[in-house]
């Protein structure tokens, strides 16, 4: 049980994290394709680390909702100064795409994580 | 394949390796976009224009915050009436100058309308690995 909050608060922060790094990567010092790794190796890690593939489906829906919302409010929250939604509009479009491109990488490596651990 | 023991010490090594990466570029992130905001909204370009007769004499000066190079490239001062037709146009290159002067000829269209001004400057930021072009308001008062 404690595992599985920890891994959840974890998916949460990173599913931000790659959110912020769409929206204001320009600004924070590692490049986009570097945190793109990372969340695909923490997610390696939960499906080697979980006894059943459920739990990690439960975490990874679960969490990647969680931080689909605290993501809504913070990112409004640190970039309420920009007022251009034209191009706002524009790079929420792309943002979407990578978001579920993110998930699906994140979800498939869960599961080879699963598949290839030894046990 | 590994033993047990090995895989889960490696999987551990990894997963602290990405979350202090993770975490350490999130926050630097955060408080770097927050501080370039802050500087950006403490920098200033000002501009007073006084009338004589016909003639319009105006004084730009652009404030940076300390820490961040700006690089003003032109300015672009507009007269508009209330139907938002532009009714006179100052604009020149800057080309790094922070201050400026200019004297021009005020039109007769001036004289007789009731009208606005506004004014915009394009300057290059450049602050840590940043650098970025934008085009800033001009904060026009008229004596």
């Amino acid at each position: 049980m404690r595992k599985i909050a920890l891994f959840f608060i974890l998916m949460t922060f990173i599913y931000h994290a790659v959110v912020f790094e769409l929206i204001l990567g320009k600004f924070s010092p590692l490049p986009s394709y570097l945190l793109w790794i990372i969340v695909a190796l923490i997610s390696w890690a939960l499906g080697v680390s979980m006894e059943s593939f459920s739990k990690i489906l439960f975490i990874i829906i679960g969490s990647f909702i969680a931080a689909g919302i605290i993501s809504y409010f913070l990112m409004s929250f640190y970039i309420r100064e920009s007022v251009v939604s034209l191009v706002q509009m524009i790079t929420l479009k792309m943002i979407s795409v990578s978001v579920l491109t993110i998930f699906i990488i994140s979800s498939v490596c869960a599961f080879l994580g699963y598949m290839f651990r030894s046990r | 394949m590994l033993s047990v023991a090995k895989q889960s010490k490696t999987v551990r090594f990894i997963l602290m390796l990405c979350i202090i990466l993770a975490v350490s570029n999130y926050t630097a992130g955060v408080f770097i976009y927050r501080g370039y905001v802050k500087r950006l909204s403490e920098t200033s370009i000002n501009c007073w224009i006084t009338f004589e007769q016909d003639l319009l004499r105006g004084k730009i000066e652009i404030k940076p915050a300390d820490g961040m190079k700006v690089f003003p490239v032109d300015y672009q001062i507009y007269f508009y009436d209330d139907r938002g037709n532009t009714l006179q146009l100052i604009a020149d290159s800057l080309s790094g100058k922070l201050h400026a002067d200019f004297e021009t000829q005020m039109k007769e269209k001036l004289f007789s309308k009731q009208w606005q001004v506004v004014g915009y400057s394009n300057v290059k930021i450049r602050w840590l690995w940043l650098s970025m072009s934008l085009s800033l308001p001009i904060e026009v008062q008229v004596e």
